[in-house]
């Protein structure tokens, strides 16, 4: 127990000074008296408390400071990287490097950083929200260069079956309730039907990879209805609420 | 068991094929029956604390209690097991839909830390499951850290109540044997599970409530011709006459270092103050909202004395409105006083008796009633109920924002507590305080003592000084315990 003569307050622990106007502490004077002493007020005696009191009443805590360190070091290498193939852009103009491609490289791995980073925490959302992201990027960069249809053809679908194992291994696996992730599932599956726009509209040629996604999707969409719709309705009325 | 032991016991995972085939295919499997959780809707006051917590205002507010003996680190868990049964309100955990968020149920299991980060630490983060509670120990303490959307003051303080009581049961098991009716005092009506998850803000002033005759619950000594304003009888020209506060003065100035809150803890006998405040005439919250508006204004620079100053202070409205919920049900007013006034000297006394003419003002209970219901009104307003949450949460942090502008400080006063008479032996003292975004106190009276507890954003500790050395001018014997904001230097890492 210290003791501020400016502040005239006795104060907890041992600080050299005083917390509220920073002067030096003293011993704590005679006629407050030591801790075994008791302290009165208008002849009313009040026993000696916080026998603890020569202690700090808090721990010293460490300062602990957010960083985001490598954030802040794949920003650097990023901007390093975009300024270094903007240069070959420009020097050598027959290489075939356009600016856009390299605008697009690196807004893709930011976007997919920044998803994974967000949604790290449920399984379920980041695979929906990276099939989503990835399946937008691909058309995307179909379109940037010669357009092939390649995305349409093979790699959404593929993405879709890979997203949909992945799902189901993963919320397997972790053994966490179901009812986080049921949603996500259905949605996943709701995605896997959109190959067949394509077939639709005709926008792809080969048709079995369409077909496989679409079936798979089917299968599972079937799964849950028949087996999980309890829970999917409690999930929506919850999640939907107004 | 240690505690390490049960933190990964609560953590445990299944692996292998046979349970991952049972998690697919069996319809009845356990993890799954639990999976349709109960949950329900936040109060009209919780609705905004999850949209505007930041990570210097996490919302957090802490109760500490000090025992008579270092804490047992096993018993107090024990206690908060038994403590954690009787409040099935603190089972929830705060989740996102798609229009709002809403409390679900969860199977965690509590477990007692050592204190060893910064008071008032975040509770909730999206996309996590955690309780929005915790129980520290640390030497001769125990605190319990609620977050606000979860319970108030009172709903918190009764779960501190039973904590305490069952800790002390455990550690001292005299002191149980000392009491008589055990029974009696394990079902008081706020430790029944329905009372306490009742939404008292729904109960008393939803509009479908107060139109149907007989449904409605009656408040305390309510006239018996009393009739709630419905939108039919609403007068539109009645404008309340509310106080427009002028230049409202606020509080600048240099954050702590890693946002850690600046916590000092004041105990003083609390018959000294209470003389004070019967001296002039008030009572104690009034005398210490008064004392507050002095410290601050004594820090504002002179071409800015002219300001007004603004405090904002809760009510409980359990005190008028019979409700045994452990949920929030609190309204919040505005008390401030006006410097410079013309005709009028800026004496302590005199703002005192300003500070107690408002104070008798904001319990006018049909200005209360007309706010909570226009402010339930704004919530089931079908404009507003479709709006997407992230878009709601972007709109609650603007309006948060506003707000704020008009409000130079906070303090809220938590009355006279006592504990079981059996249990009041081993409790030394009680201290409440909670996250801020301006400088704030809670204060709290426990047996003789009463104790103020100032929290801050801020490094500089003008106010709590000016409030302080105030008191000591008036020969009130304070002792005061602080947090560190600056911990040594060589002791400091990088996160």
């Amino acid at each position: 127990m210290r003791y501020c003569k400016e502040c005239s307050v006795k104060i907890k622990g041992n600080p050299t000074n005083c917390p509220l106007c920073k002067h030096h502490t003293s011993e704590l004077p005679l006629h407050l008296g030591s801790l075994e002493s008791s302290v009165f007020f208008n002849g009313q005696k009040f026993l000696p408390k916080n026998r603890e009191s020569d202690k700090d009443p808090f721990p010293i805590v460490q300062l602990r400071y957010k960083q985001y360190t490598l954030l802040k070091v794949l920003l650097f290498v990023s901007f390093i990287i975009y300024s270094i193939l903007l240069l070959i852009h420009f020097l050598f103009r027959d290489s075939g490097l356009r600016a856009s491609y390299i605008f697009a490289g690196l807004g893709s791995l930011w976007l997919l950083v920044l998803t994974i980073v967000r949604k790290r925490r449920n399984v379920g959302k980041s695979i929906l929200y990276l099939l989503s992201l990835i399946s937008g990027l691909l058309v995307l960069w179909d379109k940037l260069t010669i357009w092939h249809g390649w995305s349409l053809t093979y790699a959404i679908p593929a993405l879709v079956g890979i997203a949909l194992l992945a799902i189901l291994i993963a919320v397997g696996y972790i053994q966490q309730e179901l009812g986080d992730y049921i949603l996500y599932i259905g949605a996943v599956a709701i995605i896997g039907l959109v190959p067949l726009l394509f077939i639709i509209f005709g926008w792809v040629y080969v048709l079995w990879p369409s077909i496989v996604s679409i079936s798979l999707s089917i299968l599972m969409l079937v799964y849950l209805l028949a087996f999980r719709h309890r829970l999917i309705a409690h999930e929506i009325v919850k999640r939907m609420h107004m | 068991m240690n505690l390490d032991e049960l933190q990964s016991k609560t953590s445990r995972k299944r692996t292998g094929l046979r349970s991952f085939m049972r998690y697919w295919l069996k319809p009845g499997h356990s993890v799954q029956d639990k999976s349709r959780r109960n949950w329900m809707d936040l109060d009209n006051a919780s609705t905004i604390f999850p949209s505007v917590l930041n990570t210097t205002d996490t919302k957090v507010f802490r109760f500490t209690a000090t025992i008579i003996d270092n804490i047992d680190p096993i018993l107090l868990q024990k206690a908060l097991e038994q403590t954690y049964n009787h409040f099935p309100l603190y089972h929830s955990v705060i989740r996102r839909g798609f229009f709002w968020y809403y409390f679900e149920d969860s199977d965690l299991i509590p477990v007692v830390q050592k204190e060893t980060t910064a008071p008032c630490m975040p509770l909730y983060h999206y996309d996590q499951r955690n309780l929005l509670f915790r129980v520290l120990y640390y030497q001769n303490r125990i605190h319990l850290e609620v977050f606000h959307a979860l319970s108030d003051g009172t709903g918190a303080f009764w779960f501190l109540q039973l904590l305490v009581t069952n800790y002390i049961f455990l550690r001292y098991p005299e002191s149980s044997a000392r009491t008589r009716n055990l029974g009696e005092l394990f079902s008081l009506p706020h430790y029944e599970p329905n009372e306490q998850i009742d939404d008292s803000f729904a109960r008393y002033f939803s509009k479908n409530k107060r139109e149907t005759p007989g449904v409605f619950p009656k408040r305390k000594n309510e006239p018996a011709d009393y009739k709630p304003e419905t939108k039919k009888t609403k007068n539109k020209n009645n404008k309340e006459n509310k106080k427009i506060w002028k230049r409202i003065f606020q509080i600048r100035g240099r954050r702590t270092q890693d946002n850690r809150m600046q916590i000092f803890e004041t105990e003083m006998p609390v018959k000294s103050v209470l003389k004070l405040a019967k001296e002039r005439g008030v009572t104690l919250s009034v005398f210490l909202t008064a004392l507050f508006i002095e410290s601050i204004h004594r820090t504002i620079k002179s071409k800015r004395k002219n300001r007004s100053v603004t405090i904002s202070v809760p009510i409980n409205l359990r005190q008028f409105y019979p409700s045994n919920t452990a949920r929030n049900f609190f309204a919040t007013t505005l008390i401030g006083y006006q410097f410079g006034e013309a005709g009028q000297t800026d004496s302590f006394e005199n703002i005192c008796q300003v500070v107690a003419d408002q104070y008798a003002e904001a319990v006018n209970l049909e200005n209360i009633e007309k706010k909570l219901r226009s402010l339930i009104r704004l919530e089931k307003n079908v404009a507003i109920r479709p709006i997407f949450r992230p878009l709601k949460d972007l709109i609650l942090k603007i309006a948060n924002f506003f707000n704020n502008q008009g409000i130079t400080a906070a303090l809220s006063n938590m009355g006279k507590i006592t504990f079981p008479e059996a249990v009041e032996d081993y409790v030394e003292q009680i201290f409440v305080y909670t996250a801020a975004t301006r400088p704030q106190f809670a204060a709290i009276t426990h047996k003789d003592y009463l104790t103020i507890n100032f929290s801050s954003p801020y490094q500089n500790t003008d106010i709590q000084k000016n409030f302080v050395r105030r008191l000591t001018e008036l020969k009130v014997p304070i002792t005061v315990g602080a947090n560190q904001v600056n911990p040594p230097e060589e002791d400091n890492e990088i996160l």
